[in-house]
């Protein structure tokens, strides 16, 4: 396969995903199996990689801000790795029409929860997480803490079935329902993304569902684009790309939803 | 009073997260290079590689159980050890199952 065109989708992948608070999951899969021919479990098993250089990449700057909320990250990653490991366990018994119809589905939920957002975190230095270092992780420092522990197992499954970071579901739920500032919702979540990744991710290296020399030119594309994204934050419009990526998003959850019901017919 | 100050753990996990990708990225540029320069044997590379990347999240989570315990926050140790023993648990199935195939 041309590796060429496999660095241009982990490149695009991780520029979107820095720029737009995204685990890099939703092109990354889609492209690779739609476009690439790559099977389904296969691309799930190496957009899950994708994930965790995503993380990995950006989190290291997000921590030095003091932006991550490294306790309260921890403490829901308690259930998350649980719900990575039960939906990467479950996509084994899923047929790939059944999942693709499942990501046309979870692509248009995505669209929804896009088009809501009030406005995409930039970083900068202020709303930071509690202070680094300063005070201690007490319990019940944090509004609504067992609704965030069942949400995340929620979005754990949704990464292990989908090969994405479930960043979707946990901003949401960190910003709206436990009261934490935005931007340090989704550096949080960034940083919870490459934990629950990796746990899913060794299900499908258990079944061979990664393909290391695709993983490989991708992980390199998403750890360039994350670079990238990183640098062109503060000079491109986000309001403008959100709008480009959901049009995009559609298109390809409908052609995902089509191409899966007629699968299953 | 010569008192030793512990780095924070928000500190000492992006250190430990920025080296691991460094290394990563420096293997697997290695594993994807090598074909050019007439080497067929880039497999293990590729596999080492996407292998160190994986366990990037986990050695950040030991960095912040180091911290913790260092800054002596009892609750947050144990949070991030059951994190950490759920992970291991998982990446030891991964490493010594036998691959069943596609």
């Amino acid at each position: 396969m041309n590796s060429i065109i496999l660095f241009i989708v982990g490149a695009c992948a991780g520029t979107l995903g820095s720029l737009l608070g995204l685990g890099g999951g939703v092109i990354i899969v889609p492209a690779l199996n739609l476009f690439l021919g790559v099977p389904i479990h296969t691309a799930i098993g190496t957009s899950l990689i994708g994930v965790i250089a995503t993380s990995t990449g950006a989190v290291g700057f997000f921590l030095k801000k003091g932006l991550v909320d490294l306790r309260l990250g921890l403490t829901l990653e308690l259930t998350t790795t649980l719900g990575a490991i039960t939906g990467a366990l479950v996509t084994g018994s899923l047929s790939p029409d059944l999942l693709r119809l499942i990501y046309g589905l979870f692509l248009l939920y995505i669209v929804w929860s896009m088009a809501r957002r009030p406005e995409t975190a930039k970083i900068g230095p202020p709303q930071k997480a509690g202070g680094p270092s300063k005070g201690h992780a007490r319990r019940g420092r944090w509004k609504n803490i067992h609704f965030g522990l069942f949400a995340s197992f929620f979005a754990g499954i949704l990464s292990g079935l989908l090969g994405v970071g479930g960043g979707t579901i946990k901003i949401p739920a960190m910003y709206l329902i436990m009261g934490l500032p935005l931007k340090v919702a989704t550096a949080t979540s960034t940083y919870m993304i490459g934990i629950t990744a990796l746990a899913s991710s060794t299900i499908y290296e258990i079944r061979g569902y990664i393909d290391y020399q695709i993983a490989a030119v991708v992980t390199l594309g998403v750890l360039t684009g994350s670079l990238m994204g990183s640098r062109l934050s503060s000079r491109i419009s986000t309001k403008a790309l959100r709008w480009t990526f959901i049009v995009v998003l559609i298109i390809l959850s409908v052609q995902l939803i089509i191409k899966g019901a007629a699968g299953l017919r | 009073m010569n008192r030793k100050k512990h780095p924070c753990p928000e500190s000492f996990t992006a250190n430990i997260l920025t080296i691991g990708v460094i290394l990563s990225s420096c293997i697997l540029i290695l594993g994807i290079g090598l074909p050019c320069l007439g080497i067929t044997s880039s497999a293990a590379f590729l596999r080492i590689g996407l292998w160190v990347l994986m366990l990037v999240p986990l050695s950040g989570i030991i960095a912040s159980l180091i911290s913790f315990v260092r800054l002596k926050e009892v609750y947050s140790a144990l949070i991030a050890s059951s994190v950490l023993l759920i992970l291991v648990a998982a990446i030891l199935t991964g490493l010594f199952l036998t691959r069943p195939g596609p």
